[in-house]
């Protein structure tokens, strides 16, 4: 049983509701909308409980708009809880205590907090001042970390010269420059190429190995999730779907295939068939798209391709939101 | 010709939905253009009291009255499309609306009239309220506000073109605050915003009517107190016509070249 | 004292960092020093042309104006050259998300949004300032209070005023601006009214007097440091400054943190 000096983040009954405003188009109603204006209530966070003890490494894993993001910066104190209540290192983040604001970090894969302009360097002997980082501790750190990210010649050009990846790499050593006891991530690989996301990944999981640091980190991207957490946490529709290991989650869900056909001629008169070989998802006009299981990919392809008219085929991943409602499918029967 | 107005028509509905969006926005710019009338009376009735009830023939009541006036005319010509330019081409979306098949100068234009016709809709009781409260008095007849107004759209056109023309200069300056700044020092004082003419000194009042832009706005104003004779307004007329063809020409010549130059910079 | 200390530290820490940033464009340094010269050009044919007709106007003299000016500027310094901008690059921050970053700095947030940008161009317009005022002083005739060591005392307690009013007022305007979600264009056009604000409160109507040292106190910013240059500042001039500043510090702490509140409910 860890003892609360161990656990790093508690959630209890967490909950975030928004109210946001409703907008229409035309003249009439911009006019009525000066006397007159509409809410509508988004429950982003329902009741979410958990707990993270230090050093451990969590994934957020959920669709967009599932909240992921809303959960982490309710966690970062960002955002007040509407419901329950959060605790980070012992402190409600949402007071802002300067003494935990030195000791976590928030980078967002979207968003960029280095100064565009300047050097990756300029910056970071501003955030060095801002955090009060002794300076021969703080030269020790950016050697560090440049060492494991490989900044060498990217921290002496203006930032706005470096490409996506290169840039989010000095974001990332920036946002550990103070060396942060919690860490969260909102989807830090976001948009940079297959190369830039697997550097990233390499970096995290060196990082929390080395420092000890718990690092919570949000993605949609399976991939990143497999990578570095040992456990993980999925979120849908704003409540937590599944807390456990992850080899748990990845046994549940990564069993299938999706293979999307193009055929000549209608897709339709081939149903019948393509679901002896599998799960037929789809069958509309020249496109027929099939569910097969992984283990049995080969032998289900090469019987897909032996239908008649097949023209050309792709095979992926099913997408995540598939797998998320099997996943609470799933969840519910064993509750059940 | 049809498209051309049905594709300004457009615009200028979407801007004006746009410009209902940020009414307050709106509300606030208005508010700096009286803000600077309303300054420049309050000096002018101040030095009006101070040399014995009046100064170079308007006494504190008429220059109040000028400027109750002038706000009026002001808010009826003027323009913010060599700001807008300038950015347009600094930020580098004069390249999509290139693209379009409506002139970007056409584009400005409908972006400035939408504008005018809302904040008219605040100024004109603005300047009557002020008239009212800095106790104003004019001595006009109908015919010199009829010619006033009828000068006010060749005055709007002139600045207009003037700005266009200004705006272009940022291809090759990129930024052009400078210029800017220059510009609107030169409006303000030989424009009659800063000053009815016979209050300035004579060789400034000549180089004002060297200058369009006293006939825009200066010449407007004075009509509509009855200070200048409406027989003016045929010389202001003739001396904006000109004014007009000139820009326009200007225009036409320098548009492609700045244009090339845009291109080679690139974005 | 050592939380000062870090303040002044963070202040200059921006500062640099502003600085930088501004060196890498040096086509504006021109762009600058031309509309420097356009605005004292034009402030001073103004006050040329005005005081061709009149010697004193309620009693300031051209030499009066010419300090007037001098503190318009050094004003403006603070104005236009850190809290206009800082307060944009707010508004920016919120539009874009980025002031996430900055609320989880361990610095006060508000701080830091005061000063997080300096315009180094802008900085030269003190020393346009300082020289207006010298001038000023120089020319003033001999009963002038000009130059006493009590007035320059006074005006840069003045000018400290001047400061918490101008940045007050300016936190607060950006506030309402997020409820209301205006953006930017608040900011240019208080930037744009502080520019007609070259001339003494005292020689306007009382009305409008009233709303330049309440409404938009900028107008008694700039009055009041010239008013203790010229030894002109009364005791109740003093206690009004000092009402208006802490009223609207007191307003500022108050709107950024509902504003914060209100930030809160908009992102997700």
């Amino acid at each position: 049983m860890p003892t609360p000096s161990d656990i790093a983040i508690r959630a209890d009954h967490a909950s975030r509701t928004f109210h946001v405003p409703v907008r229409e188009p035309g003249l009439r109603a911009s006019m009525r909308a000066i006397v007159r204006r509409s809410t509508r209530e988004v429950r982003a966070v329902q009741d979410v409980s958990f707990e993270i003890p230090r050093g451990e490494v969590v994934g957020f894993l959920g669709p967009n708009g599932a909240g992921k993001t809303t959960t982490l910066k309710l966690l970062s104190g960002l955002l007040h809880p509407t419901g329950g209540s959060v605790d980070v290192l012992g402190f409600r983040p949402q007071d802002r205590d300067h003494a935990l604001l030195r000791r976590i970090a928030l980078v967002m894969g979207n968003r960029q907090q280095l100064h565009w302009d300047i050097p990756a360097q300029d910056s970071y002997e501003m955030l060095r001042a801002i955090y009060d980082v002794p300076t021969d501790r703080f030269q020790a750190t950016v050697d560090e970390l440049s060492q494991l990210l490989r900044l060498d010649g990217l921290l002496d050009k203006p930032v706005r010269q470096l490409s996506l990846g290169e840039r989010m790499k000095c974001e990332l050593a920036g946002s550990l420059l103070h060396r942060p006891d919690v860490v969260f991530l909102d989807e830090p690989t976001l948009g940079l190429d297959v190369q830039a996301q697997r550097r990233v990944r390499e970096f995290v999981a060196e990082y929390a190995a080395s420092t000890g640091a718990t690092i919570l980190l949000t993605s949609h991207y399976m991939a990143d999730i497999e990578a570095l957490a040992e456990r993980v946490l999925v979120i849908h529709h704003g409540t937590l779907q599944f807390d456990g290991p992850l080899r748990e989650l990845a046994a549940r869900t990564s069993d299938r295939k999706r293979v999307t056909l193009e055929v000549e001629g209608g897709a339709g008169s081939l149903r019948a068939r393509a679901n002896e070989i599998g799960d037929v998802v789809d069958a509309d006009g020249n496109e027929l798209v099939v569910e097969v299981q992984r283990s049995e990919l080969r032998a289900s392809l090469a019987a897909l391709l032996d239908l008649p008219g097949v023209l050309d085929f792709t095979v992926e991943d099913e997408p995540i939101e598939h797998v998320m409602e099997r996943v609470f499918e799933r969840a519910a029967e064993t509750t059940s | 010709m049809t498209r051309t107005w049905r594709g300004f028509a457009g615009a200028l509905r979407a801007n004006l939905l746009v410009r209902m969006q940020y009414r307050a926005n709106l509300a606030i710019w208005a508010f700096t253009g009286v803000l600077q009338v309303v300054v420049y009376m309050s000096v002018w009735r101040a030095v009006a009291d101070a040399s014995g009830g009046s100064a170079s023939g308007f006494t504190a009541a008429e220059f109040a009255g000028y400027f109750c006036a002038f706000l009026v005319v002001r808010e009826a010509t003027y323009s913010f499309i060599a700001w807008h330019m300038s950015s347009y081409v600094q930020d580098g979306s004069i390249a999509t609306m290139l693209a379009r098949p409506q002139h970007p100068v056409l584009v400005l234009v409908s972006e400035m009239t939408s504008y005018r016709m809302l904040s008219m809709l605040l100024i004109v009781p603005i300047a009557g309220v002020l008239f009212v409260a800095f106790d104003a008095t004019v001595h006009t007849t109908p015919l010199a506000v009829v010619a006033a107004l009828a000068l006010l759209p060749l005055g709007a056109g002139v600045r207009m073109l003037t700005d266009s023309l200004l705006g272009l200069t940022s291809v090759k300056f990129i930024r052009i605050s400078g210029i800017l700044a220059a510009y609107y020092a030169i409006v303000t004082f030989f424009s009659g915003q800063f000053a009815p003419l016979a209050a300035l000194p004579d060789w400034m009042q000549q180089i004002a009517r060297a200058l369009p832009f006293w006939w825009v706005t200066g010449l407007p104003a004075e009509l509509l107190i009855g200070r200048a004779d409406p027989s003016e307004a045929l010389t202001g007329a003739a001396v904006l016509g000109a004014w007009l063809v000139v820009s326009w020409v200007a225009l036409q010549v320098a548009w492609p070249r700045a244009m090339r130059i845009a291109e080679t910079v690139g974005g | 004292m050592g939380e000062l200390r870090r303040t002044a530290r963070i202040f200059w820490v921006h500062a640099r960092v502003s600085l930088l940033a501004e060196l890498q464009y040096r086509t504006d340094a021109w762009a600058r020093l031309i509309s420097t010269i356009a605005l004292l050009a034009s402030s001073l044919a103004a006050v040329l042309i005005v005081y061709s007709h009149v010697d004193s106007i309620n009693g300031w003299t051209s030499s009066d104006l010419i300090v007037v000016l001098g503190s318009f500027f050094l004003v403006g310094a603070i104005t236009n050259g850190i809290v206009h901008l800082s307060m944009a690059e707010l508004a920016k921050d919120i539009k874009q998300g980025t002031l996430d970053f900055r609320l989880l700095k361990p610095v006060d947030a508000q701080v830091l949004a005061l000063v997080q940008k300096v315009d180094p161009w802008r900085m030269l317009d003190v020393l346009v300032g300082i020289g207006l005022v010298a001038w000023g002083m120089a020319h003033a005739g001999p009963d002038s209070a000009l130059g006493t060591l009590g007035a320059v005392g006074g005006a840069l307690a003045m000018l400290l005023a001047a400061t918490i009013v101008i940045a007050g007022f300016w936190l607060l305007i950006t506030c309402i601006a997020f409820w209301t979600v205006q953006g930017e264009g608040i900011l240019w056009a208080l930037d744009d009214m502080f520019e007609h604000l070259r001339w003494p409160i005292t020689i306007f109507g009382p009305a409008l007097r009233v709303a330049l040292m309440t409404v938009f106190p900028a107008g008694l910013a700039i009055t009041v440091p010239a008013q203790a240059l010229t030894g002109r500042l009364g005791a109740g001039m003093t206690l009004v400054t000092i009402l208006v500043a802490a009223t609207f510090a007191i307003a500022a702490r108050l709107a950024w943190r509902a504003a914060l509140r209100r930030y809160e409910g908009a992102s997700g």
